[in-house]
């Protein structure tokens, strides 16, 4: 039986919220991204180790897309962020008790 | 007597052999001699300054217009902040909190009633071209509805951006949380009033886990890390009978082991809850006393010491939310200008409801608005002649009553009349008297027990 995707942050990056956007530098190859308005929010709830089903909720209140916007918003960001490193992505056979994101390199 | 000409508040106190006159609508604090306030008492009654020298100046500013007394607002509502109440739950079993017991503390805020909530606000803060939008935080404990803070942060931001105001958050918190939920908060809050009593004993005495379990080694984790953080940190340390005696140890220790911004000391608000505990209010002239003294401790290391109702920097008429027409969003969708609970105030004969949040938009009930703005300094009478009442307002409309009888003071008076007075005395440089007041206590007390301070009511001035 398959369990949870499980978001890690990339050991190589470090990041810090700077008044509304969150700011991300991979150390390695000195790559940087300011991350605002839905991806900032992406980021913090990651951050909180909420659940996909609960993220899609939180984005469609907090930006006012429908669900099914929330849900192409938050692939396509993940997607983005797994394409660029800034993110590892990994099935879990067993349930995290903590947060699935770790603060990997902060 | 006509209350509202600034002459009106003018306020002369005895302290030693000396007169401190403060006119805090004049910007003017001074000490000066019996027979100089009564000089000055007299070119106020003709209107006249027959004075030369400092005496003459301070004639002619008491003589002058001043600034216009405090009023309540009027006209459209116009919060200064919103306050969301995430849920009235909570993770300690503190033992003087009367929120325990509470019908709701099992309900938390639905998020889309919180998503709503900041909405309505943000449409005013929009309409209204404000500059500066805030939100408050009130428990229970808010970080035991953590969704709540998480949505409306964002959702707020967001419309900040829009709208094109700076926006603020402050949140008062037990401080009971992951290091990763402390982080989030110094990064995202402006303003964190972390509830902290004081050292081990005290801390855990007072404030236990609901399985009586020690929350000192988290809460103090807690506040190394808001210390090390961006968001301004305020200490909220409640004070009883039992501790009144060590808040200048308290005071020492925050200095030593954390960096908050200011320390707030609070008297113990009787419930059911803290006389079954036996934690009691402590004596008021002690309360003051000591506060004076862990202010100087915590002045040394440049924090604050606060106590709410001596806030001399203030000129209000109202001492809470009440009077700012802040309107607080609860978790079944109750709006109200207070953050206690309902059936705290209804006690006290009052209905602080201001409407309902219904279908994502606030309707507010104008009968209530203007009742709630009716609770001000002006309605209490037996304010009228002390010096603190552009500070205090009368204090809490719920937990302090102020007795009917001018000139009579009750616990919470003495002890804001104390401290109110130390500050007016430190904000002219003179905090050398406050240091040989608080040491005598028959000085203390005529000061403190003036039944009127109007310079110009009585036979002679203090």
């Amino acid at each position: 039986m398959n369990g949870p995707l499980v978001y890690q942050c990339s050991p190589a990056i470090v990041w810090a919220q700077d008044a509304d956007r969150v700011l991300l530098i991979d150390r390695d190859t000195g790559q940087s991204w300011a991350l605002r308005d839905a991806e900032a929010m992406l980021w913090d709830w990651l951050r909180g180790g909420y659940t996909r089903d609960k993220m899609v909720q939180m984005l469609s209140l907090a930006c006012s897309p429908s669900v099914e916007d929330a849900e192409r918003t938050l692939d396509g960001v993940l997607e983005n962020w797994r394409e660029a490193g800034i993110i590892h992505v990994s099935e879990s056979h067993v349930l995290s008790e903590g947060s699935a994101f770790g603060k990997a390199g902060f | 007597m006509n209350y509202s000409h600034p002459k009106h508040s003018i306020f002369a106190i005895q302290v030693f052999d000396q007169i401190l006159l403060y006119a805090p609508l004049h910007d003017l604090a001074a000490l000066v001699n019996r027979a100089a306030a009564l000089r000055l008492r007299d070119s106020l009654l003709c209107g006249k300054n027959g004075n030369e020298g400092r005496l003459g100046e301070i004639a002619s500013i008491l003589n002058g217009e001043g600034k216009p007394a405090p009023w309540p607002k009027q006209g459209d509502l116009a919060p200064e902040f919103l306050g969301l109440l995430p849920t009235r739950g909570c993770n300690l079993a503190c033992r003087y909190c009367g929120f325990l017991t509470a019908d709701e503390s099992h309900k938390v805020m639905d998020l889309k009633l919180a998503r709503d909530a900041v909405n309505w606000y943000m449409d005013w803060v929009s309409r209204t071209g404000k500059q500066r939008a805030e939100v408050h935080f009130f428990g229970g404990e808010p970080f035991c509805a953590g969704e709540v803070l998480d949505l409306t942060v964002h959702r707020a931001r967001k419309r900040a951006r829009e709208a094109g105001c700076t926006l603020h958050f402050e949140a008062a918190t037990n401080g009971v949380y992951s290091e990763e939920r402390c982080r989030w908060a110094a990064d995202n809050l402006h303003t964190i009033v972390l509830s902290l009593d004081g050292p081990a004993d005290i801390q855990d005495q007072h404030r236990p886990y609901k399985d009586g379990r020690s929350s000192f080694p988290v809460v103090t984790r807690s506040a190394k890390i808001l210390s090390a953080g961006a968001a301004d940190l305020f200490f909220r340390s409640c004070v009883t009978r039992q501790t009144v005696d060590r808040m200048a140890e308290i005071a020492t220790w925050f200095c030593q082991n954390f960096s908050p911004q200011g320390v707030s000391f609070e008297p113990v608000q009787p419930t059911a809850q803290s006389e079954a505990a036996q934690l009691e209010p402590p004596d008021p002239w002690e309360f003051a006393r000591n506060f004076i003294r862990a202010a100087w401790i915590l002045e040394t290391h440049g924090m604050e010491a606060i106590y709410s109702s001596a806030d001399v920097h203030t000129r209000r008429v109202s001492f809470c939310p009440a009077g700012q027409d802040v309107v607080i969003v609860s978790p079944d969708g109750t709006v109200s200008a207070c953050y206690l609970l309902q059936r705290d105030w209804e006690a006290k004969g009052l209905d602080l409801r201001l409407g309902r949040m219904e279908n994502g938009s606030v309707h507010l009930d104008a009968d209530a608005v203007a009742s709630a703005r009716s609770l001000n300094v002006w309605n209490k009478p037996s304010c009228a002649r002390c010096f603190c009442k552009w500070h205090c307002a009368g204090g809490c409309h719920v937990n302090h009553t102020p007795a009917n009888l001018p000139g009579t003071h009750d616990r919470l008076c003495i002890q804001t009349r104390a401290i109110t007075l130390r500050n007016i005395l430190k904000a002219m440089g003179r905090d050398d008297v406050a240091h040989d007041w608080i040491e005598d206590r028959e000085a203390m007390v005529k000061s403190v027990l003036q039944v009127s301070d109007l310079l110009l009511e009585g036979e002679s001035p203090a």
